[in-house]
């Protein structure tokens, strides 16, 4: 067994065991660092990956939160299901989006605006459509039913979000190794060379987003069953984008442990800075903020590769 | 340097031993401190409304320290702590968490219906009784929780307060207005005071003729929505509006000359201290709504007003004296239940019977909750705005003028 394997193990281990020793609201805490883990690393296949920075990764999010509820309260399909349905809705989404976009070969910048455009685009449709009851959003009943995936204890969501995060490091690893990743890569690194060499640009870029777009369908379903109500301000909102990016270009992007690294970092570090042991006044929550702030900035001045280049650096070294 | 001897060396370290053994014993004899939590924005979108709650809440909780604390505790001291919703209702979920885990035995917030929403999910699990004073959208109290109870009316409320009033305008003087519009925000209480606004008018026999919302965050100009009230000759106009929304709607209207019989908010901007100041004469004769009133005849509230203003530099306003309510509520609780059971408390909170006055209990009609949370006895107030001032207009009991009607035209 690798070393590198082993330190896997105990790590998961550890994860595994932290509900014996944690309260609920820690449990909380890492349940909130693991759903935002889980969302940066399904952004960094198309961001990281591929080199396609979307801007509008919320899109993705709120029809997988919409999709799984609406299927549950309209239908009575359990969430665990409608989050698979949302997923495949998202990534259909996510590659007629695609499809779009890159038959007028808009790239970079671009690219990113007409995702944005398109999530608030989503925003304004959903706030104005009555059949998901626009801005006013919707409740779900909080019970313990773990058939429907409604619990009222925290630890089954967090071994349910420890596991999607689990499984999606093994989806990058594999993507990592896969062709279908290297192409991704060669894209990323150098589209028209890449191009010359043989690879269909199109399909691998529609691919990453249509597999990104699904992948971040799941963390939207995942937060209507965690919080029970959701609402065109709360899911189709820029806040999940930019969670999906900090924690992706803080811990690396286009690997398959700095999007983790990233957002248990800031996560933990926002959690941290909420709980100052001195009185919690407008000025201490502000001059946290501050300190959160300017710690993103010496990271990504000084770790451009984000946190994970640490320890290339120390090997290097 | 002097030596101890061992019979010193022996007596000292007994008596550090005793002392050390009676300390707790002592300690325990005094009341233990009531710890209540106040989750409120202090940052983003709500903070000017999370940061006056907290002042009320704050500036209660010591009034009643300096009074000799909760009697029928033994004198227990009143322990308040703010945490941060950042607006967010996320970090308003892990926030209360944060509060039950430091041994909050209830909590009062949070200015922002979604953030309520999840607030009071977690509260309710935890079995720790929350009391909303400030929050208006229906879908609170709609759940069936047990410990979640709010003192203020919800939206609808308000929607038939402002327009009975106009109606009982146009009655007495023999203007009647028909034609009403809604222009509100697309946040969950804009969206909901146009549901409301829409069986309210039926219910009172208006002829809605355009219910709108927008984007708050994008919409900066008013001009095509006043234009089309302007073209369909609505009489009345009314709306749920952030304060720079409802200033920058009322210079449109003025801007494009247009002169309905009666113009008014439903709760939000038109009674922020932010839409008289800006506006200055322009908002004379704005009709608004809030369950609070600084002219009213309220036991106590001039002395609290005082105090307040010494306290913070700023007037009291409709958001502070909802945070004296909630207050009030656990304040009278707890020296019902003289205990700092949640449970307990709990039961005391669902027995209340406050009057408005009573234990700086600030907004109107006093306090009585129903099986569902809901006050049975809360109720709204009707202003004019008058001189940057709200004057009280309806209900006729706390009335201090009469609207003018039909609402003079700009420029008169």
């Amino acid at each position: 067994m690798s070393a590198r394997l082993a330190l896997g193990l105990a790590a998961l281990a550890a994860a595994a065991a932290a509900p014996l020793v944690a309260g609920q609201h820690l449990l909380t805490a890492f349940i909130v660092a693991l759903h935002a883990a889980y969302m940066a690393l399904a952004w960094n296949v198309a961001a990281g990956y591929a080199g396609q920075f979307s801007l509008g990764h919320s899109l993705f999010y709120g029809i997988g939160a919409y999709a799984s509820t609406m299927l549950y309260l309209k239908l009575g399909l359990t969430p665990w299901a409608g989050m698979f349905a949302g997923a495949v809705l998202a990534g259909l989404v996510g590659v007629a989006l695609a499809l779009g976009v890159y038959r007028y070969n808009v790239r970079g910048i671009f690219f990113a605006l007409v995702t944005l455009g398109a999530a608030e685009v989503a925003k304004g449709l959903a706030d104005n459509w009555d059949w998901i009851k626009g801005p006013v959003g919707i409740l779900l009943t909080m019970k313990n039913a773990p058939g429907e995936f409604f619990f009222l204890r925290r630890e089954p969501y967090y071994y349910v979000a420890l596991a999607m995060v689990v499984a999606m490091i093994l989806i990058s690893l594999r993507l990592e190794r896969s062709r279908l990743g290297q192409y991704f890569l060669a894209v990323r690194e150098d589209e028209a060379a890449a191009e010359a060499s043989g690879v269909d640009t199109h399909r691998a870029k529609t691919v990453a987003i249509g597999l990104s777009a699904a992948l971040t369908a799941f963390a939207g379903s995942f937060y209507a069953q965690f919080y029970l109500y959701i609402s065109p301000d709360t899911v189709l909102v820029f806040e999940p984008q930019l969670t999906m990016m900090l924690g992706t270009m803080v811990g690396g992007a286009g690997t398959a442990l700095g999007p983790v690294l990233g957002s248990v970092l800031f996560s933990g570090l926002g959690e941290a800075l909420r709980n100052l042991p001195f009185e919690n006044t407008r000025q201490v929550v502000i001059g946290s903020k501050l300190v959160y702030a300017i710690l993103l900035i010496v990271i990504l001045i000084y770790l451009p590769g984000g946190l994970i280049t640490l320890g290339r650096r120390s090997r290097r070294a | 340097m002097a030596r101890i001897t061992r019979r010193e060396f022996v007596r000292s370290s007994a008596l550090a031993a005793a002392g050390t053994m009676l300390a707790p014993c002592l300690a325990g004899a005094q009341a233990k401190d009531v710890p209540l939590a106040a989750i409120v924005a202090l940052t983003g979108t709500n903070a000017a409304w999370g940061q006056r709650t907290w002042n009320a809440f704050q500036q209660g909780c010591d009034m009643v320290n300096e009074q000799g604390g909760i009697k029928s505790l033994g004198g227990a001291k009143l322990k308040p702590m703010v945490l941060d919703t950042e607006s967010r209702p996320e970090v308003a979920g892990s926030q209360t968490e944060r509060a039950v885990q430091r041994g909050a035995v209830a909590i009062t917030g949070t200015n922002q219906s979604a953030a309520t929403i999840v607030a009071t999910q977690i509260a309710e699990r935890e079995a720790v009784p929350f009391v909303c004073a400030t929050d208006v959208d229906p879908l609170i109290t709609s759940r069936g929780f047990k410990f979640t109870f709010r003192t203020s009316p919800i939206v609808e409320s308000y929607a038939r307060d402002l327009l009975a009033y106009v109606k009982d305008l146009g009655a007495s003087t023999g203007k009647p207005a028909r034609k009403l519009a809604i222009l509100s925000e697309n946040s969950i209480v804009g969206q909901s005071s146009v549901e409301a606004t829409r069986r309210v008018a039926k219910e009172l026999g208006y002829d809605l003729v355009e219910a709108d919302t927008y984007d708050a965050s994008k919409t900066q100009n008013f001009a095509s929505y006043i234009s089309k009230y302007k073209g369909a000759g609505v009489e009345i106009l009314i709306g749920h509006n952030k304060p720079s929304d409802a200033v920058l709607i009322t210079r449109t209207m003025k801007e494009l000359n247009y002169n309905p019989m009666a113009y008014g908010g439903i709760l939000g901007g038109h009674v922020s201290t932010e839409y008289v100041n800006a506006l200055d004469k322009d908002a004379d004769h704005v009709l608004c709504t809030t369950s609070w009133s600084g002219d009213a005849d309220i036991p106590g509230l001039k002395d609290l007003a005082k105090k307040y203003q010494d306290r913070y530099k700023e007037h009291m306003d409709s958001t502070s004296a909802g945070g004296f309510t909630a207050f009030a509520v656990l304040w009278d609780s707890l020296e019902r239940a003289g205990s700092t059971d949640r449970k307990r408390l709990r039961d005391a909170i669902a027995a209340t019977s406050l009057k408005t006055g009573e234990k700086m209990y600030m907004q109107l009609r006093g306090a009585k909750f129903l099986a569902t949370g809901e006050n049975s006895l809360a109720g709204g107030l009707v202003f004019t705005i008058r001189s940057k001032e709200w004057v009280t207009v309806a209900p006729k009991e706390y009335a201090k003028a009469t609207a003018a009607w039909p609402k003079p035209k700009w420029g008169a």
